[in-house]
């Protein structure tokens, strides 16, 4: 075991995957001779040179377009957006290319590429760059989507995006770059569609995915001092989605709150809030909540902007509502 | 927003009920479960608790007015909060119908739930019997307001209909009165809607094993008591005490009140525990993971009990309180807790426990740490015994062994020995607390 950032998890797995398969390259703006926007491709361009770390000029929709069609010769792209906010330029390349390409050709092309870079919220970054579109990608049939929340996930999950031969979306997070984690010496993967019970519980289930992991363990903890056992999921995978493991935990709990940093309307945390009224109609005690981020552009305001994001004291807010206890 | 309060089933025979008297004004606040009212039912005095935290905005109907269960009684909310929209729809419903037998909108609203409830029931055994609902079971699911069968959780309404409990009868503790899973169990569990329902244990075949619900109380004794023995690593240290001089004592506590009553033992017992506790705070803590709480007050429970299982309740402050003040203390705790029954605060907190199984003749025996205290005392019975004397004759001495409990966690043997050679001490010699 050592202790990487997120970054370096990251960074490991990219340089992991180049030095296995000469099919994998980097591009993206700032990948190359700045080492990444976030350094997550620090020393990658000194070691593999540039016909393998690609720096592009601003133009994602250019770029991403690029990597799709690299893929479908026969490369493994990984496509660097420095923030997903960018990413909504590219859209059209994700959603009508790289994600119908396989299907409508009959199965005779494969797009294995990775797009990847920080999603949601960070600090005074603003309403146009402070979004979560996590649920933009996972809307899309023909997409992986997955948000590693810890340093071991995100190594072990960027490296089964780069081997996948399907498109694959990496949600991951600016403020998460600095996190900290344990994560093994040795190679292995996390396999995509496989969601992590973080910490167990009997009497209610949370069920979060990426950055908010952590305000969600901080709530479970303080929920513990009150007795309260809370099962917690981090889903890591959103599409495709590991439904078996929620339903299981909601059966035996009878209560769930999601989690989702991303505004309330159409998201990732919506849809889960549904699958699991729906299919754990007969085993939930109470309705299920939904901790989102407001329903607001985000505020650049400081105090405002931390207020718009879900936090351990919204959790159990909504906690006391599914066990109802006002006591709490 | 304001709603509606209404009279509830306080007991599962309940139809009606007369408010006795209402324990708060229009415009007090009050805290879930807090006392509201008081309502004389068919059998006693019942209470009804607050839904959730809000304020009374209006009563609806006055001490000694009479309501059905389902009649509205009051109206709760936050203060400010506009009710003259309830306040109409109430009037609306509470009209007498002008004519008789007309549309179900123009009769009184229990007439409508009375209606609605018999069509309800008509309908599922007709759903039952073809499995399919006849159509005009749809105007069943019109909304009417009160209705009769409770909002309730889709957990809850699978677990009545494994317990086969009419969910009309469960009071409902979640929002509008939902019933909700602690609810079922709780009504499942009460002793009540066991006499009333006797035809469960008779239907059973002659063969099979009685199945005896588990009732609320027996519930927190099995998970709290399991919590302790499971997490707490006992160890047990017994020691054999003369009592002579306890009982010595015993009888001149009457001689000195000049009446027939003597102490209870379980309250001298209390008195040297709690002076010996004194002596060795490092016995009256609890272990908390990562830290240990050493209590400053040496709150004492004794295992009592009752017909539906044990309680243990606390006298406060016993190394502060005189023999004779811990010992109505707990008389009267004794009598609430098997009369009225107890309050939490009345059982719980006990930083030290005594049980004494003596009356049943018991010489000896190992009891389960009472948390959040980290040792508890099992008090065997008084026998007298042959005992060699200093001067090597053979003298016979009532005897009594006590077994100390304790959390290895937070006490170690030798500090648990030293509190047990103590209190041994004090048992035989009382006078040597003044000392």
């Amino acid at each position: 075991m050592s202790e990487l950032t997120y970054r370096e998890a990251l960074n490991r797995a990219m340089d992991e995957e180049m030095a296995r398969d000469g099919n994998v390259f980097i591009i993206g703006e700032e990948v190359g001779e700045y080492d990444g926007a976030y350094k997550v491709s620090k020393g990658l361009l000194a070691k593999y040179g540039p016909e393998r770390v690609r720096d592009t000029p601003i133009a994602e929709l250019g770029f991403t377009g690029l990597g799709v069609g690299a893929a479908i010769a026969g490369l493994r792209p990984v496509v660097e957006w420095m923030t997903h906010n960018f990413a909504l330029l590219a859209l059209d390349q994700v959603v009508n290319n790289a994600a119908k390409m396989r299907q409508m050709s009959g199965g005779q092309l494969k797009v294995p590429v990775v797009f990847r870079g920080p999603n949601g919220p960070a600090e005074y970054l603003a309403a146009q760059h402070s979004q979560s579109f996590a649920a933009y990608w996972a809307h899309v049939p023909g997409l992986k989507v997955v948000a590693p929340a810890t340093p071991a996930d995100a190594y072990g999950l960027l490296k089964s995006a780069i081997r996948d031969d399907n498109p694959v979306v990496v949600l991951e997070a600016e403020m998460m770059y600095s996190w900290k984690g344990e994560v093994p010496d040795h190679e292995y993967l996390v396999p995509i569609g496989k969601a992590n019970i973080v910490r167990e519980g009997s009497d209610l289930t949370l069920i979060t995915f990426s950055k908010p992991l952590r305000v969600t363990l901080e709530a479970a903890e303080a929920l513990a001092q009150k007795g309260i056992q809370a099962e917690v999921i981090d889903l890591r995978s959103i599409r495709p989605l590991d439904e078996e493991t929620l339903y299981a935990s909601v059966r035996k709990t009878g209560r769930c709150i999601v989690i989702d940093e991303a505004w309330p309307m159409a998201s990732v945390g919506s849809h889960v809030a549904w699958l699991i009224s729906k299919n754990c109609f007969d085993t939930l005690d109470a309705q299920v909540e939904l901790v989102s981020g407001e329903d607001v552009p985000m505020p650049y305001n400081h105090g405002l902007e931390l207020l718009a994001q879900p936090s351990a004291p919204k959790i159990i807010d909504a906690a006391k509502k599914v066990l109802y206890r006002e006591d709490l | 927003m304001a709603e509606i309060i209404y009279m509830t089933a306080l007991s599962p025979t309940m139809t009606e009920g007369t408010i006795a008297r209402w324990k708060k004004s229009e415009g007090d606040s009050f805290a879930s479960g807090d006392l509201l009212l008081e309502v004389e039912t068919d059998k006693a005095s019942m209470d009804y608790e607050a839904p959730k935290s809000a304020s009374l905005l209006k009563i609806l109907l006055p001490a000694g007015g009479k309501a059905k269960v389902g009649d509205p009684i009051g109206i709760i909310g936050k203060k400010g909060d506009d009710i003259e929209g309830l306040m109409a729809s109430l009037t609306k419903k509470s009209q007498p119908a002008s004519e008789p037998e007309t549309s179900p909108a123009q009769q009184p609203a229990t007439q409508v739930i009375q209606d609605v409830s018999a069509r309800l029931d008509a309908a599922i055994e007709s759903h039952n019997a073809k499995e399919t609902l006849p159509p005009a079971a749809k105007d069943v699911f019109t909304p009417v307001s009160p209705v009769s069968v409770p909002p309730s959780s889709p957990l809850a309404r699978k677990l009545a209909k494994e317990l086969g409990i009419d969910l009309r009868a469960v009071k409902g503790s979640g929002p509008q009165g939902r019933v909700v899973k602690r609810d079922v169990e709780t009504f499942a569990a009460s002793p009540r809607t066991q006499t009333a329902q006797p035809d469960v244990l008779v239907s059973q075949p002659q063969s099979a094993p009685a199945k005896i619900p588990v009732s609320g109380k027996r519930a927190v004794i099995a998970r709290r008591l399991s919590e302790s023995f499971f997490t707490a690593p006992h160890y047990y240290l017994k020691k054999k005490v003369s009592a002579e001089k306890l009982l010595a004592l015993r009888q001149f506590s009457a001689e000195l009140a000049q009446s027939t009553e003597k102490a209870s033992l379980n309250a001298l017992l209390m008195k040297l525990a709690a002076e010996a506790l004194k002596r060795h705070p490092e016995i009256n803590v609890h272990f908390a993971s990562d830290y240990i709480e050493q209590f400053t007050a040496t709150d004492i429970a004794l295992a009592v009990a009752l017909d539906d299982g044990l309680i243990t309740p606390v006298v406060r402050d016993c190394a502060n309180k005189s023999v004779r003040q811990i010992d109505t203390e707990m008389k009267a705790l004794i009598e609430k807790a098997r009369t009225k029954g107890l309050a939490p605060s009345e059982y719980e907190g006990g930083t030290f426990t005594i049980t004494n199984l003596g009356s049943f003749g018991i010489d000896e025996f190992t009891a389960i740490i009472n948390p959040p205290g980290s040792a508890i005392l099992a008090v065997g019975a008084i026998k007298k015994e042959a005992v060699p004397q200093e001067d090597g004759s053979i003298g016979i001495v009532s005897m009594m062994t006590l077994t100390l409990g304790c959390d290895h966690r937070s006490i170690d043997g030798a500090v648990g020995a030293r509190f047990l050679r103590d209190l041994a001490l004090y048992i035989e010699e009382p006078a040597s607390v003044l000392l």
